[in-house]
């Protein structure tokens, strides 16, 4: 029965079918061309607009034939469940859908081109934050599900069509408002996906018991009865994914912190964490051997902090309606007191009201003073504008200055403040006008008269490997250079702009780059490496110890002449302590399984030790005892 | 008395308009239901219910003497359903249809099924939108009839068709069936062609049955009286049963349900000059209580 009914589905679709597969294969041809601009206009339309297209007239197909040819009298006399035929109906359907799903995923797969170009295939702005990849699935699904729902109710194809594609329409809306609400109480990257999952079952359900239980033959009793039911799933899904949400992130949901954020200062170790949903600053604290919260939230999305002085500064969603991926610059003292806002996009006194503040905000060494970038849109002049600030953290004396950038550029992150000789290092990336990577570059901006400078082209960025130093004096970063294509690993005087080349190879293969508290050396990491440099003699010594293959565990010790180093030995984990020469003067065995990187943060005779997904602990390097302190 | 369905207080209403109330019914097996009434008076809403496509408000049905409810669905196996108008999906061909019906039957009889296309004259390869009204009657009794059904109901399937085709049909397939021992409910409202083959009467009016019996028992109890007489007859015809009575100065036409003995007698002692006591047929019983 269900292969007559899946045959009869796929007979009545078989023209919509039929177009897929005609725009998959110009897709295909398209690949085999050098066309990539209009391979990618294409596919993205076929995304964008033909998935959910087709989808919609799928789903909206559902009963139409019964409705047109009035067999739905047949039908029903047969024997069969009501909630069996829907069922089948569904799934034969369904298919049609997945297959469309299915030979565009494989030719993704065989198609390297058409692969390259979806990964670079951006969507609007309003999405980003939303929409990855595996979205343009989930919606045309949704759209499915919807239109397959309503097409019970009426006899006109057309009419459920259109009137499936409000409903989604006026649903994202409500999502969006929704994500609004819970981003700013709680960070949960799921929630697109579990809100299209409560949608979907909400119309499932809704159809299935008025198809299941009312009479098709009344077509205003069965749209009330319908629309009442769906209606109640909807706000019970709601009401239960945001209990669901905040209960399990409340309760059971993850705690960890991200070391690739985390700073070394005065002796403690601060870092952003994610905290059952919450996102903040916290910090190792020497003195009570304990983990501190410093700030009460932080982004979600942005996760740099800046310290200098007394002061940290970092990012925190602002309330600007339609765009709840913006943040705000708060500050707050190192010790978590007198935390406040600094900079607010959605204040209308601010001169910075609905700019975009950029990745990278920096406080001068003194913790006196901030710098941030912000981005905005001019529509009249269609011009992307961004602006340098400067100001004191109380407030007063803002400047500020227009910056201008050739080329399609994204990505701004600011790496250095040269405050005395009025210069700013940051970083952006070059993309094409198709949104294809070009380069990362580094610049140097002269606040004074504007100019710009390239000072690294093709920078090679790693989370770990693009590092101010602790003096905020020197800026080691790796390039690959032209024409030569050699990667080089480079240490930047940020005062005098003299760059010295560290290490250079094919490919650098860098991992981590650690800098000793006074600045003067630095410890980094290739696959299987460990490398030392001593800035004042020039000096570069490989480490004899062999590394632990995830090369982030290992650092400098606050007397900046020891250095710590996870070792493997005879299938164990041991903590190696050596001088800078590197002769081993102690190791200790690591009591824990290590799977996957372990960070290390070199203290005063302590170590912090974070396990991948895993607990922090601090190790006595005198006493050798452990403590797990989060 | 060997219950095959048995109707207790149904009731449906569309909006406003109670189409049925309190319906009750009872079929024997192996009989042939004849069930009359005019337009709109609920008869197809009535098999609907009976086949599960819509639901009742209120009310009990039982097949074999088993309650079935709106969701049920394996009584439907030994049922086999004409509807007023043998609607099937237009796009496939007959062969399609028989093969997608069949799916939904286990007792499918394929032979059969080919042997009537065979006796209808019917390509199996004909697109059912191309078919005649009187083509497609004909796939609706494959289509029934090849599952073997033990009780057929049909919904007024001859409306529309030309004669010979009605005659076909009733007279070939019908008689054909009763006489195997199908149980048949047959809905229709061209009341004369159901004369020669039912076997119970049930006049559907006012959502409800209005009579419900065996037909040759009505046939001989149902009569026209036709008097006359040298004075009015006005308010002096006091006898029970009287299902119309049409008063014309001295003549009288009345028709009485169950014609006795005693109401005989009982009119004979009016000073009549004349009095004619004629049998009715089919259709003129359906008019008077329908009327």
């Amino acid at each position: 029965m269900f292969l007559k009914i899946l045959l009869k589905e796929w007979r009545e679709n078989i023209l919509i079918f039929s177009l897929a597969v005609i725009l998959m294969l110009a897709l295909v041809v398209l690949n085999l061309t050098d066309l990539k601009e209009l391979t990618l206009n294409f596919s993205g339309m076929f995304l964008i607009f033909f998935l959910p297209f087709a989808a919609l007239l799928i789903g909206s197909s559902g009963f139409y034939s019964e409705f047109k040819d009035n067999a739905w009298v047949y039908l029903f006399s047969r024997p069969i469940k009501k909630e069996v035929l829907w069922v089948l109906k569904f799934i034969s359907l369904l298919s049609i859908l997945l297959v469309i799903f299915l030979m565009f995923f494989i030719a993704r797969q065989f198609l390297p081109g058409l692969n390259e170009v979806l990964d670079n295939f951006a969507f609007p702005q309003e999405f980003r934050g939303i929409l990855s990849f595996s979205m343009y699935f989930v919606i045309p699904l949704v759209a499915f599900v919807i239109s397959f729902s309503i097409s019970i109710l009426y006899d006109r194809q057309f009419v459920i069509f259109f009137i499936s594609g409000l409903i989604g329409t006026v649903l994202m809306v409500i999502y969006q408002q929704y994500l609004l609400f819970m981003e700013r109480v709680y960070y949960y990257p799921g929630s697109f996906k579990i809100f299209s999952l409560f949608i979907a079952l909400s119309f499932i359900l809704a159809s299935l018991i008025t198809f299941v239980k009312y009479d098709f033959s009344q077509m205003g009793k069965k749209i009330l009865t319908f629309s009442k039911f769906a209606v109640l799933f909807l706000v019970v899904s709601l009401v239960l994914s945001t209990i669901g949400i905040a209960k399990g992130e409340l309760f059971t949901g993850s705690k960890d912190f991200y070391p690739f954020s985390s700073l070394k200062y005065e002796g403690d170790v601060y870092t952003y964490a994610y905290q059952r949903g919450i996102s903040r600053i916290i910090k190792y604290d020497s003195e009570s051997d304990r983990m501190e919260k410093i700030s009460e939230k932080s982004s979600h999305t942005r996760s740099r902090f800046s310290i200098g002085g007394e002061n940290i500064i970092y990012l925190r969603e602002a309330r600007l309606p339609k765009k709840y991926w913006l943040n705000n610059i708060w500050i707050v003292n190192i010790d978590g007191s007198g935390e406040k806002p600094l900079v607010e996009i959605d204040n209308p006194d601010s001169p910075v009201y609905n700019h975009e503040i950029l990745d990278g905000n920096l406080l001068s060494s003194d913790g006196k003073e901030v710098i941030f970038l912000t981005y905005l849109f001019d529509k009249d002049a269609r011009k992307k504008i961004i602006t340098v600030w400067w100001m004191n953290v109380n407030g007063s004396g803002i400047k500020k200055k227009k910056l201008e950038f050739p080329g399609n550029y994204w990505g701004f992150q600011l790496l250095a403040w040269s405050e005395p000789e009025n210069h700013l290092i940051l970083m952006y990336e070059v993309k094409s006008q198709t949104f294809k990577p070009i380069a990362k570059r580094v610049v140097l901006v002269n606040l004074e008269n504007e100019s710009q400078r390239t000072l690294f082209e093709n920078v090679i960025e790693g989370i770990y490997t693009l590092r101010t130093s602790p003096t905020y004096d020197h800026l080691a970063l790796a390039s690959r250079g032209e024409p030569d294509g050699k990667e080089r690993l480079f240490i930047l005087n940020l005062k005098t702009l003299e760059k010295k080349t560290v290490f250079e190879a094919d490919l650098l293969k860098l991992w981590a780059v650690k800098w000793s508290q006074d600045g003067r050396k630095i410890l980094f990491s290739r696959t299987n490496e460990l490398w030392a440099y001593f800035l004042d003699e020039n000096r570069l010594q490989k480490v004899s110890q062999r590394n632990y293959g995830h090369e982030v565990g290992f650092d400098w010790l606050a007397d900046n002449k020891r250095f710590v180093l996870i070792v493997p030995v005879d299938g164990e984990y041991h903590l190696s302590v050596l001088s800078e020469d590197s002769k081993e003067e102690k190791r200790i065995k690591i009591p824990y399984p290590v799977e996957g990187p372990v960070f290390a943060w070199g203290l005063n005779n302590n170590v912090l030790l974070k396990f991948r997904m895993g607990p922090l602990f601090r190790l006595d390097l005198e006493t050798e005892k452990w403590k797990k302190v989060y | 008395m060997k219950e095959i369905l048995a109707i207790k207080n149904l009731s449906k209403s569309f909006g406003k308009k109670m189409v049925l109330e309190n319906f009750n019914l009872i079929m024997e097996k192996g009989k042939v239901y004849g069930l009359l009434g005019i337009n709109g008076e609920g008869k197809t809403t009535l098999i609907r219910m009976i086949m599960g496509v819509i639901p009742p408000d209120d009310g009990e049905i039982f097949f074999k003497n088993k309650k079935i409810s709106f969701r049920d669905d394996s009584y439907k196996k030994e049922i086999g359903f004409i509807a007023e108008e043998s609607i099937f999906y237009s796009w496939m061909s007959i062969k399609e249809l028989l093969s997608f019906n069949a799916s939904f039957y286990p007792k499918w009889n394929t032979r059969k099924a080919n042997a009537y296309l065979e006796k209808f004259s019917l390509d199996p390869k004909t697109r059912i939108r191309h078919l005649s009204r009187g083509m497609k009657l004909k796939l609706g009794l494959i289509v029934t009839l090849a599952s073997e059904p033990e009780f057929l109901i049909l919904d007024d399937p001859t409306s529309g068709l030309d004669v010979p085709t009605r005659h076909d049909f009733l007279k070939e397939i019908i008689k054909e069936l009763s006489e195997a021992g199908t149980t048949i409910l047959f809905s229709t409202h061209i009341v004369h062609e159901i004369e020669g083959i039912i076997d119970n009467l049930g006049i559907l009016k006012f959502g409800n049955l209005i009579l419900d019996e065996d037909f040759h028992e009505l046939k001989n109890s149902v009569k026209r009286v036709l008097l006359t007489s040298d004075e009015s007859l006005e308010d002096k015809i006091t006898i029970d049963g009287v299902i119309t009575q049409k008063i014309n100065g001295t003549q009288c036409e009345i028709v009485v349900y169950p014609w006795t003995e005693e109401k005989k007698k009982k009119i004979e002692a009016l000073n009549l000059n004349n009095m004619e006591v004629k049998p009715m047929n089919l259709e003129e019983i359906f008019i008077s209580f329908a009327s």
